[in-house]
């Protein structure tokens, strides 16, 4: 990943017609892949491109409001 | 790190800000505005009702004046909750300057910093300067663009390109002037950027945001199957309590405004509160423009290059836009102010605006984030506006968000409001569910963008970067084949207050929808409306 540090925080991403989406978000590389797995098994439709990326620090930013839900509720 | 706030209030508060901003851009700051819950638990006390203390902050004029009234609420319990929130690392990068600021003064850690507090909690933003240089780096920026150079000094700019026009490029672009939401159209002329304002601005400006005719996101039992064909969001007698887009404002009644539903023939009672909350603009100004944890900076040489470069490129339609052509005109016996629709005078003006758009759209360069999309030579992952725009990358509500920042400036010029989106999509609803299962999975937010609507015209229409569409109608962007549901506003970004010129019923001024729905027999009428169509 360049010009980024490791954020260890997981993006899965998908995209059909050129409509692409963010889909979901993981802890780790192998919860990311089980998360698009089952992705692709449930989609009503397949779409068509899945993939997974580690986040960049702009958008780890984000999910770590998720944690810090948890850390003050 | 689990922290345990114990005032529930408090926590209920703080519960709904995090929420807000987790629904809003993907790495908002949080301001002052958005802190409001948590003040208000503060500032609440036995001896005042809530209704009091709203009434007490509102009125005051100034912060340290806000401070007086919430500190006059606090108790021990809520000072040591804050200073919990405060000592937690993740809460705390969250927080915008002034709104950290704040919360430390509410309980004594630091003295207020009224340096820090403007318009929505943001720096004050000043005219831009209007100096020889100014006008000058202009008139080389428009030179560039003649002569087609222009990405060559970005490339330069950012490292990829020629490295000997680097120093040139970033010189120029830091000399170019600062153009924000207060920049007025005779600054625009004066600078440079424009050879003539559009004419009759001011009427645009305060013209009706509520007039029959409009088409209104609303609340209505409404059939939410996805395989219903043109049925879809239409009323049903037997379907869901849900939003949808297939509403036209009709006439006023006391505190509702009386909405036509399609499917059904009479208009249902809507509270007015209720449709401004779904469809008053957002207040996007100043500085209180976010992309991810960082103010968009309108001193950005990189943000200023984008944003003189777009209004450079509409100079010629910019000349062309004449509110003043917007005159009151015989129509079915009655005479009416006619704007925007098909087939009358207002047709040039929806046009003519939504080409400007358009060219603010196309000078953005950003990319979905992928993993080609990273190892693109210069391609920036940040959150800084400018350098997004020059060549960035970005899920939906980043690209949404650098939209928005080269939106700003230029609303209240062209004349459109816009709101920052999130909703759902339709493709990965199960259509065999109930009506209600369908909804709560295409309900749930998976993608944001920009609604726009023109004024006068009050035609909504949406922008979406990262699915390519720079100017869809809603009736479209919204239907099954547009794959979007307006699910609602991002959080954490106020919404306009109604303003006295904002609503217009007695039917002096209209808006001509005969087409929106219906239109010209063959072409725009209900037997090519989009849900008959397959194309899309």
């Amino acid at each position: 990943m360049p010009e980024e540090t490791s954020t260890g925080l997981w993006a899965i991403h998908s995209t059909k017609d050129h409509k692409p989406l963010m889909r979901g978000w993981a802890n780790s590389k192998g919860e990311a892949e089980a998360i698009l797995t089952q992705l692709k098994a449930s989609d009503p439709e397949p779409e068509d491109e899945y993939w997974i990326l580690e986040m960049s620090e702009v958008e780890a930013d984000n999910f770590r409001l998720t944690e810090l839900l948890h850390d003050f509720v | 790190m689990p922290t345990n706030i114990q005032d529930r209030g408090l926590k209920r508060a703080l519960q709904q800000v995090i929420s807000d901003r987790t629904a809003g851009a993907p790495t908002l700051k949080i301001n002052e505005e958005m802190m409001n819950n948590i003040i208000l638990e503060v500032a609440d006390s036995p001896f005042a009702t809530r209704g009091q203390v709203e009434k007490r902050l509102a009125d005051a004029g100034t912060p340290a004046e806000r401070l007086a009234v919430v500190q006059k609420g606090l108790d021990d319990g809520e000072a040591k909750d804050i200073a919990k929130m405060l000592a937690h690392p993740s809460f705390a990068r969250m927080l915008e300057p002034a709104a950290e600021n704040f919360l430390k003064a509410v309980i004594g850690a630091e003295p207020l910093n009224p340096s820090l507090f403007g318009t929505n909690g943001a720096a004050p933003v000043s005219s831009p300067t209007i100096t020889p240089e100014a006008k000058a780096a202009v008139a080389e920026m428009k030179g560039l663009i003649q002569s087609r150079q222009l990405q060559k000094y970005y490339d330069a700019a950012i490292g990829i390109g020629d490295a000997s026009l680097k120093d040139k490029a970033i010189k120029l672009f830091e000399a170019l002037p600062t153009v924000h939401s207060a920049t007025t159209a005779d600054e625009m002329v004066a600078l440079g950027l424009w050879t003539t304002k559009p004419r009759g601005i001011e009427a645009m400006q305060t013209s009706a945001r509520y007039l029959p005719g409009r088409q209104l996101v609303v609340p209505a039992k409404v059939n939410t199957d996805l395989r219903s064909g043109r049925d879809f969001l239409a009323w049903d007698d037997n379907g869901v309590e849900a939003l949808t887009y297939r509403a036209t404002l009709v006439s006023e009644d006391g505190d509702n405004f009386m909405v036509k539903i399609d499917g059904k023939d009479d208009p249902i009672a809507v509270p007015k509160e209720t449709v401004y909350k779904r469809n008053q603009p957002h207040i996007i100004e100043g500085k209180n423009v976010r992309i991810g944890s960082k103010q968009a900076n309108y001193e950005d040489k990189f943000l200023k290059a984008k944003v003189c470069e777009a209004a450079l490129r509409m100079d010629e339609l910019v000349g062309r836009l004449d509110f003043t052509k917007l005159q009151a005109s015989p129509q079915g016996g009655g005479l009416l102010s006619v704007f925007g629709g098909r087939g009358n005078s207002g047709e040039d003006i929806s046009a003519i605006q939504r080409k400007c758009v358009g060219i603010i759209h196309d000078v953005i360069d950003m990319k979905y984030r992928t993993s080609n999309a990273r190892s693109d030579p210069g391609r920036a992952d940040t959150n800084d506006a400018g350098r997004l725009a020059v060549k960035g990358i970005g899920v939906c509500n980043e690209q949404a968000a650098v939209m928005g920042a080269m939106l700003t400036p230029f609303q209240d010029l062209i004349g459109f409001d816009f709101a920052m989106m999130s909703g759902g999509v339709y493709r990965n609803t199960n259509r065999s569910g109930s009506m209600q299962d369908q909804y709560s999975t295409f309900r749930r937010p998976a993608h944001g963008w920009i609604q726009v609507t023109y004024r006068p015209s009050m035609e909504m229409r949406i922008i979406d970067r990262t699915w390519q569409q720079k100017d869809k109608p809603a009736d479209l962007a919204y239907s099954p084949g547009g794959d979007r549901f307006p699910s609602g506003y991002q959080g954490g970004i106020p919404v306009a207050a109604i303003e006295s010129t904002d609503v217009v019923m007695d039917g002096s001024v209209t808006v001509d929808t005969y087409d929106r729905q219906f239109g010209t027999a063959g072409v725009d009428d209900r037997t090519n409306h989009m849900s008959n169509r397959d194309d899309h």
